[in-house]
């Protein structure tokens, strides 16, 4: 029987975990971070285990990524998220895809990734200091207009028309949106807007790099449709949603965990 | 009243300096390989920064890398650099430069304006060389603290151009004397040159030694001991290097070899200055080797030799116009293909297998450069890194991640060439 992996990918919003044997994802959780990262992650782990009916040290290697890896003591090690994420898309890229740029885009960042024809990166660059384009920014608007981040796709695709909304800062959107509101602009059409100009944000970044492959979007974010139809847009190309797109960096870790390479190598 | 509110800002700001330099040389002393050889360096920084020594010396302040530091020594004064890399100078300095600004010319001015600092108090007179537009600018701001001599820097680096720049040095000796009363002394300038060129091979050693497979120095420490050549005689720190390079000598003979071989980076643009070393310090803390640099402050600091075939003080000055101003490879001159190309000769040498190339927020001339880096790394097939920072500690973070995969993507590509 193959050995079991687990990856831990303490993000700033959330903590997700992923527990793989062979090519297979067994088993995947989430959790706010919250205060206490080290006890959170614990706590996933513990959960994993209880599903599954496996105890802590049927665990082959626990590999933790992510901005708080450091904190988690129970890693056997650590990588860095742009690794995890690339090893990643090696389970969760959809099927016939050759991935040459991975967008993803996390609750406080955003990565846009290049690779090679063989999974390996090329060059990468990710937002610094703020949050703009991000999940937060999604999340702050979301609360502004009283729904969920699992409804803004469905309300924006009925927009008939988009508003433009110059700012993506998490802070200055408010402004804006409270703004839009106070003109009497329709819920949706402030929501299209904003899908709009958070895919033009990312879009920049991910313009310098030729993609004469494939695109791949993950991160919490890749689940929102209006997002991804709107970076379609702005890119000009297809663009697939990974698969777990939320757990790619968890099973990216846990892939390098169970030194993968080595495994398609030999294949 | 007013009086006694001024000295408790100074104080303020005398604490926030001296904590922010003491942290710095808390790092440096941290890194592992602590030789008693290094004492010497992080005395005089500590002298300089957290002490705020008065050194009885008298200085005259320059930028850059343009103003021959012999002809300061000939006549009897010691050349400051008065770029900063100080954080606390940086914020004081957006009172009176804009904002946007690199935090380089902010930190300048602010050391300047906060009257903290004994070398800058000590200083008789400014020369500065019109470089970016920051500098440019910033000459006017500095001019209320001291005297100011603008030294002209021609774009080009035609002959037409050195002849040019040969004259200005000469017109420079001329203000020089004028502002001081003294004479330039020919004697002192054939002795200095001499001692600079001494400071020069023992700083081409310490790079040898710095590009070693798993050096026993870190970059760290290399650009930190380089950064505080301005603060002591050329013939003294040169003395100081060397016994470091002996020692260094024997460590890599003993120890050298030990444990897995480190990614080797090579930093290109912007200068880094003491105490802002965060880039350095961050990327060897992930377990890279700083194999070298182009920063003005460090790796070019003491690149060129002079080189005079005439002892005459006219001879002297074309040595100094062409090791100091035609060999500078700033990207503030209208052609970049020299700092290219000696770019393309330090990887080759260092054995680099990525480059980080480092801009100060807000310093155009290195940023515009970047492409032309750029091209060169991907004719080398190597990768490249563009960090943008400032003085701050805000983004040490988000700029750990990027290094920290920028590492792993290097041991990824050697595991896979072999």
């Amino acid at each position: 029987m193959d050995k079991l992996y687990l990856g831990l990918d303490a993000g700033s919003t959330y903590v997700k975990a992923a527990l793989i044997q062979g090519e297979q994802v067994l088993n995947v959780q989430n959790r706010p971070t919250g205060i206490d990262c080290e006890k959170t992650a614990q706590e996933l782990v513990g959960q994993i285990c209880c599903e599954q009916g496996i105890a802590r040290q049927d665990i082959t290697s626990v590999t933790a990524t992510g901005y708080s890896r450091r904190a988690i003591r129970l890693a056997d090690s650590t990588i860095s998220e742009i690794s995890a994420h690339v090893a990643g898309l090696w389970m969760t890229a959809p099927e016939d895809t050759v991935p040459r740029l991975l967008i993803d885009i996390g609750g406080q960042d955003s990565k846009i990734i290049s690779l090679d024809g063989h999974g390996n990166i090329l060059n990468f660059t990710m937002n610094d200091k703020c949050a703009a384009g991000t999940g937060k920014f999604l999340e702050v608007v979301a609360q502004l207009l009283e729904t969920s981040m699992e409804e803004i796709p469905y309300l924006a695709a009925q927009s008939k028309e988009p508003c433009q909304i110059n700012s993506t800062c998490a802070v200055f959107a408010q402004t804006e949106v409270i703004s839009l509101l106070a003109q009497k602009k329709d819920r949706n059409d402030i929501l299209a807007g904003m899908h709009q100009a958070m895919a033009n944000r990312i879009a920049k970044m991910a313009r310098k790099y030729k993609t004469d492959g494939d695109v791949v979007m993950t991160g919490g974010v890749a689940k929102n449709e209006a997002l991804r139809l709107a970076l379609e847009d702005e890119l000009m190309c297809d663009i697939f949603a990974a698969e777990y797109p939320q757990y790619n960096g968890a099973i990216g870790a846990a892939l390098i965990g169970s030194s993968y390479k080595e495994r398609v190598a030999s294949l | 009243m007013n009086t006694e509110m001024n000295n408790h800002t100074m104080e303020r700001y005398r604490r926030s300096v001296t904590r922010v330099s003491g942290r710095a040389l808390a790092d440096l002393r941290g890194i592992s390989g602590q030789y008693p050889e290094l004492d010497y360096f992080w005395g005089i920084l500590e002298d300089t920064f957290v002490k705020l020594e008065q050194t009885g010396e008298e200085y005259i302040g320059t930028y850059c890398t343009m103003v021959p530091d012999e002809l300061i020594y000939a006549f009897g004064y010691r050349p400051l650099r008065l770029c900063a890399g100080h954080s606390t100078a940086a914020s004081f300095g957006e009172q009176f430069v804009p904002r946007d600004v690199c935090p380089l010319v902010k930190a300048c001015t602010g050391f300047h304006a906060m009257r903290i600092l004994p070398v800058y108090e000590q200083c008789r007179l400014a020369v500065l060389p019109m470089t970016c537009d920051a500098k440019k600018e910033s000459a006017s701001v500095l001019a209320r603290y001291l005297p100011v001599i603008r030294m002209e820097v021609h774009a080009g680096k035609t002959g037409e151009q050195f002849e040019q720049t040969v004259e200005d040095l000469t017109g420079l000796v001329k203000s020089i004397s004028m502002y001081t009363g003294k004479k330039l002394s020919n004697r002192l300038l054939v002795k200095v040159c001499r001692s600079v060129r001494e400071a020069q091979n023992e700083a081409y050693r310490l790079y040898d030694l710095l590009a070693k497979e798993n050096s026993a120095v870190s970059g760290a420490q290399v650009i930190a001991v380089m950064n505080s050549f301005c603060y002591d005689r050329p013939e003294t720190w040169a003395e100081h290097v060397r016994m470091l390079n002996d020692k260094l000598e024997k460590v890599s003979i003993t120890e050298n070899g030990k444990g897995r071989a480190k990614p080797r980076i090579f930093l290109a643009g912007a200068p880094v200055i003491f105490p802002n070393l965060k880039l350095p310090l961050l990327l060897e803390s992930l377990g890279a080797q700083i194999t070298g640099d182009e920063t003005c402050m460090a790796g070019r600091l003491l690149y060129d030799p002079a080189v005079p075939d005439d002892l005459s003080t006219a001879g002297i000055l074309r040595a100094l116009a062409a090791r100091y101003v035609s060999a500078c490879t700033c990207p503030v001159f209208d052609q970049m293909e020299d700092r290219i190309y000696s770019i393309a000769e330090k990887l080759r040498v260092t054995r680099a297998e990525g480059i980080i190339y480092h801009v100060l927020r807000g310093c155009m001339p290195y940023d515009y450069e970047y492409h032309a880096v750029e091209q060169l790394a991907d004719k080398l097939n190597m990768p490249i890194l563009r960090v943008e920072t400032d003085y701050s500690a805000e983004d040490m973070e988000q700029i750990r991640i990027r290094l920290e995969a920028f590492c792993e993507m290097l041991e990824e590509r050697r595991r896979q060439h072999g």
